[in-house]
């Protein structure tokens, strides 16, 4: 058994250390927010957090997640009220959706760290997601937006 | 290696029934015809495709994704289904375009790095 702290809920799984992340999240506990695309870190479709670090859950052991805090997009906030999601609702950021997940949670790391990103910020905290139905220029804005209601609230 | 920092399109569809799903598709389109464009290769040994993954097939990604201008031409006419339109005008206009800047063709894409480097030495 395996305890794990999942968007603040403690949960034990029974599986081999070894299982991806990605699977314990998705087959074991439900969460199916979490995308699996290309299953080697590329395409950053299963991005979660680690202690608020954005890391790609298809390539990471559940052992190495165990005492971390494991955020998933479900845990992002109870009501769609974090300020990405409400950005991206209101810019219509998604064509196909399948990545957007992974591109949200990387977003959200970003702003944890740099509320006031620079485009050339937001280049580098994301270029580690593929769109493939190239929503990159709605993205960019959609974090931007994010940013400016997080300065609106505070 | 090109880079394509910015991109206007104008679209006529007759009465734009979304328009903002319609200024998406487009965005859309020339992106995704721009990552083939530039980046896409499949190449073939013994009958099988070499690629396998991201890693060796490069897409376009956040930091080469350019801004994209679109322009839905008004008109009263019937509507018509957007598709992939966006996307059809994507290699002649950077095609032209490097052929403005250094005179010389690009005939085949992908326009890999290696590709633009030889067009240059003709």
């Amino acid at each position: 058994m395996i305890s794990l702290t999942v968007n603040k809920r403690s949960v034990k799984v029974d599986v081999e250390p070894s299982t991806p992340l990605l699977w314990v999240l998705r087959e074991h506990l439900g969460l199916t927010g979490t995308k699996y695309g290309c299953g080697v870190a590329q395409c950053g479709a299963c991005t979660v957090h680690l202690d608020g670090r954005p890391v790609r859950s298809c390539s990471t052991p559940v052992s190495k997640a165990a005492g971390s805090e494991i955020t998933t997009i479900e845990g992002l906030s109870p009501d769609r009220s974090h300020p990405l999601q409400r950005a991206w609702i209101e810019i219509e950021v998604p064509q196909c959706g399948y990545c957007q997940s992974g591109q949200i949670m990387s977003a959200a790391a970003l702003l944890e760290k740099t509320p006031n990103p620079a485009d050339e910020d937001i280049n580098r905290a994301m270029s580690g997601n593929i769109c493939r139905c190239g929503t990159y220029p709605r993205i960019r804005r959609a974090i931007h937006r994010a940013a400016e209601m997080v300065k609106g609230v505070a | 290696m090109i880079r394509v920092p910015e991109i206007w399109i104008a679209a006529n569809v007759g009465v734009p029934i979304m328009p903002r799903n319609l200024d998406a598709q487009l965005q859309s389109a020339v992106i995704h015809s721009l990552s083939n464009l530039l980046k896409e290769r499949i190449t073939f040994k013994n009958g099988a495709v070499q690629q396998s993954n991201f890693y060796d097939y490069q897409v376009i990604r956040m930091s080469e994704a350019p801004e994209v201008h679109t322009h839905i031409v008004p008109s009263s006419r019937n509507p018509v289904g957007i598709g992939d339109l966006g996307g059809i005008g994507v290699g002649p206009a950077v095609a032209n375009a490097f052929f403005s800047a250094t005179g010389r063709r690009l005939r085949q894409s992908p326009f890999l790095p290696e590709r633009v480097l030889a067009a240059l030495k003709t």
